[in-house]
């Protein structure tokens, strides 16, 4: 897994994420997003387009950015639907307002499918039109 | 007739998730499995394995061995270790319609697994401790012996 870091304004952060995320390395992205709202990034996009594997250990990480997105700490990311079920995230709760996906591949989006977290989510279907929601 | 693809006896690091997906790509190329069964079998093997050495091993060192096997035109993955007996098809499916709080704890990586293959199924024998079996039927287009 690779992942770039790009500050649009000093608001709005894009991080891209490339290659495969699962249980060896889904802390390292939680880390980044973790460092760039603690440097004042409100709002972030996930750029998912070179993402080309993301297992469970790779929902948990969504999960977990969406709550620093909402200024709360991630679970502990050690049990999968323990670490999702600890806080509750509603779909009404405003989680997609500072979090949001872009260029989601097909494979990944099956995955949210099937754990029931696709309606958790805002995707876009390019970082620019992410980028532009923010900038609304 | 049983052929047997691959046979890798990893030790229990999570950085060794990428090899067995590796393998699990080649052999699907080489036997004209679609990209999306390829995707499908990486993803059980990835939960599978990443939950013997989480849960299973609980971080300690122990074997796990991956086989790939072609049975007909069905490909079936075994996953076999000596972690504490645990046989994880017995978990219950959650119910996805549940708010996410109010969901069972843990089975998340078992779920997708069983989700992705067209059966699992568990094992003990004098050798392993554990042995599952996940198989994809009907994938294999090109017969190779």
């Amino acid at each position: 897994m690779e992942l770039k870091v790009e500050k649009i304004k000093f608001f709005i952060t894009v991080i891209s994420v490339s290659g495969r995320v699962d249980g060896s390395n889904y802390r390292e992205l939680i880390d980044l997003a973790e460092e760039q709202f603690a440097e004042g990034t409100e709002k972030l996009v996930l750029e998912l387009g070179a993402c080309e594997f993301m297992s469970s250990a790779g929902m948990v990480a969504l999960h977990s950015i969406a709550l620093l997105a909402r200024g709360e700490k991630p679970a502990d990311t050690d049990q999968g639907w323990r670490a999702i079920g600890a806080v509750s995230m509603d779909k009404d709760s405003g989680i997609q307002e500072n979090f949001v996906l872009a260029n989601l591949q097909p494979q990944i989006h099956a995955t949210l499918e099937k754990t029931g977290l696709l309606e958790y989510f805002k995707f876009f279907d390019d970082r620019q039109q992410a980028v532009e929601f923010f900038m609304e | 007739m049983n052929v047997v693809h691959s046979l890798i006896v990893y030790n229990t690091e999570l950085k060794n998730l990428g090899q067995i997906r590796k393998e699990i790509e080649r052999i699907g190329s080489e036997l004209g499995v679609d990209e999306g069964d390829v995707y499908d079998l990486s993803l059980a093997a990835t939960e599978v394995v990443t939950n013997t050495i989480e849960h299973g091993y609980h971080g300690a060192q122990g074997p796990i061995e991956v086989e790939i096997s072609q049975q007909g035109s069905d490909i079936v993955l075994y996953v076999r270790d000596n972690a504490p007996p645990f046989d994880p098809t017995t978990l219950e499916d959650p119910d996805l319609n549940l708010p996410l709080e109010k969901r069972p704890l843990g089975g998340m990586g078992v779920y997708l697994a069983k989700k992705v293959v067209d059966d699992m199924r568990y094992s003990q024998s004098d050798r392993w401790a554990n042995e599952l079996a996940l198989v994809k039927k009907s994938i294999i287009r090109l017969q190779k012996s």
